[in-house]
C-alpha cells in the first residue's frame, strides 16, 4: 500500500511493526493524555479532520509555537493538539 | 496564511472575523476586544480597584494579564477548593503568575483555602450535605469572592467568563426556558444592594480558543487539565454542540449571545427591574451579614448542615 493512502488508524501502527528508519510525526493529545504517530506531510486542517477533532475547540502547537490551519506538518515535527474547552 | 493587518506570517486564523493575525496584531486584537467590552458595558474606570477571580486556568489568568497590561488596578483572589490532584497544581499556576506578571505590575494575589476555613475540602463538604460537588462549589466560590471584594473595598469583581461560557449558558437556559436566569446573563451586573459587589465579565467578546491562544502566545503558564468534577458536565456538551455549529458557520456563537444582549438592552427595564426586585427582597444574613433573600444565606446554611453532619 502506498504511503499516501494510509488512513490515520493505519498510520498509528505500534512501533514494532514498522521498520527502524520510518519516522512519523509525534502528536500529543489530551483527555486522556497520549502520544500518537501520524504520517506526514499533512496540513493542520487535515490532521484535525483525521483525528475527528473540531477546529474551534483546539489549538495546534508545534515546538511551542501556534500554527494556522494551512500550515504543513512534517514527519520530523513534534506537535501538540491542545483542547481549549473547559467545563467548569 | 498572513496577518490581515501587517501581512507577516500569521499565527492564528479567526474565521468568525474573517481574519488572521501575527502575534503582535493578535495581542492588539485581544486587548481591543477587552477594552471595547469594558466601555460598552460600563464595567469600570481607570481609578476603580478590581478583584479578579483566578483559578489557575487560561481564562482568568489571561484576564488578569490583559487588565494589568491595559493599566487597570487589578488584584486577584484564588480559592483553593482542596481537590486532590487538581487544586495544588492550579494554585501553583496562580501563585507563579502573581509572583511574575502580577508583581511586575504591583498587583497582589489573595487566597482563600476551603480546607482551612470550612474544615474540609469541597468534595467532603458536598458529600456531607448530599449535594453535587459543583453546586456546593458554586455557593462557596460566589460567597468567598463577594466577601473578599466587599471586605477589601474593591469596586468591582471580574471573572474570566468568555463567549463560549456565556453562549453555552444561554443555550442551557433557553433549552429549559429558565427565563428567570436570563436577567443575570448580562456581562455587567450592578452592585444591586449594599454588601453585593458589582460583577463583570470583560472576556465576553472573546472565544475560548482565542483566549487559549493568547495564553500560549504570551507564555502564560496555566493549568491545562480540567477540574476532575467537570467531566461529563452539561456545559461541556453545550459547548461541543456550539463549536460544531461555529466550525460550520463561523460567527454562530457571537450572533447567538450578542444578539441576545442586544435584545435585552432594547428591553431595558429588565435590568432596572432586577435591581429593584433584588433590593426589595434582599437583607443581611442573620449569621454572617452578607445579603440574602432568606433568613440565613445559602452559604451559612450549607456550613451549618456540614458541621451538623460531621458531629453526628
Ligand atoms: S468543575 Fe465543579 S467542582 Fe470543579 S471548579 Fe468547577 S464548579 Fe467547582
Ligand atoms: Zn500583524
Ligand atoms: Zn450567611
Amino acid at each position: 500500500m502506498g504511503r499516501k493512502s494510509l488512513s490515520i488508524a493505519q498510520s498509528l501502527l505500534p512501533l514494532a511493526q514498522r521498520s527502524a528508519y520510518d519516522r512519523f510525526m509525534q502528536v500529543q493529545l489530551s483527555h486522556p493524555e497520549r502520544l500518537v504517530e501520524v504520517k506526514g506531510p499533512k496540513r493542520v486542517k487535515e490532521l484535525l479532520r483525521d483525528l475527528n477533532l473540531v477546529a474551534e475547540a483546539h489549538l495546534v502547537i508545534r515546538r511551542d509555537e501556534l500554527v494556522t490551519e494551512d500550515e504543513l506538518l512534517r514527519d520530523e515535527d513534534m506537535v501538540e493538539v491542545r483542547p481549549v474547552i473547559s467545563g467548569g | 496564511m498572513n496577518c490581515k493587518k501587517c501581512h507577516t506570517k500569521a499565527v492564528i486564523g479567526l474565521p468568525r472575523h474573517n481574519a488572521a493575525f501575527c502575534k503582535v496584531c493578535f495581542n492588539e486584537f485581544v486587548h481591543d476586544q477587552v477594552a471595547r467590552a469594558i466601555k460598552a458595558e460600563r464595567m469600570f474606570g481607570p481609578q476603580d480597584r478590581i478583584l479578579v477571580a483566578v483559578s489557575g486556568g487560561k481564562d482568568s489568568l489571561a484576564l488578569w494579564d490583559v487588565l494589568l497590561k491595559l493599566g487597570y488596578k487589578a488584584d486577584a483572589l484564588y480559592v483553593d477548593l482542596g481537590i486532590s490532584g487538581y487544586s495544588a497544581t492550579s494554585r501553583e499556576k496562580a501563585v507563579r503568575f502573581a509572583d511574575t506578571v502580577g508583581a511586575a505590575h504591583k498587583a497582589t494575589l489573595l487566597t482563600h483555602t476551603v480546607q482551612e476555613a470550612e474544615g474540609a475540602g469541597i468534595r467532603e463538604l458536598a458529600d456531607l450535605i448530599h449535594r453535587p460537588t459543583c453546586s456546593a462549589c458554586g455557593t462557596i466560590k460566589r460567597y468567598q469572592f463577594n466577601r473578599a471584594a466587599v471586605e477589601h473595598h474593591y469596586d468591582v469583581m471580574a471573572t474570566g467568563h468568555n463567549l463560549d461560557d456565556e453562549a453555552a449558558r444561554l443555550l442551557g437556559n433557553v433549552l429549559h426556558w429558565q427565563e428567570e436566569y436570563l436577567d443575570k446573563q448580562s456581562p455587567s451586573l450592578p452592585a444591586s444592594v449594599e454588601g453585593f459587589a458589582k460583577k463583570v465579565k470583560p472576556l465576553y467578546r472573546l472565544s475560548e480558543r482565542e483566549i487559549a491562544a493568547y495564553a500560549v502566545l504570551n507564555r502564560i503558564d496555566y493549568i491545562v487539565e480540567e477540574c476532575p468534577m467537570a467531566k461529563g458536565s452539561k456545559m461541556l456538551l453545550y459547548k461541543e454542540v456550539l463549536n460544531r455549529l461555529e466550525t460550520e458557520s463561523p460567527g454562530a456563537k457571537q450572533s447567538f449571545y450578542w444578539g441576545f444582549l442586544d435584545k435585552q438592552a432594547k428591553a431595558q427595564p429588565a435590568s432596572a427591574s432586577m435591581t429593584e426586585k433584588d433590593q426589595a427582597s434582599l437583607h443581611p444574613c442573620s449569621t454572617c451579614g452578607q445579603p440574602t433573600t432568606a433568613e440565613i444565606c445559602s452559604y451559612c446554611k450549607m456550613m451549618a448542615r456540614a458541621s451538623a453532619a460531621k458531629s453526628s
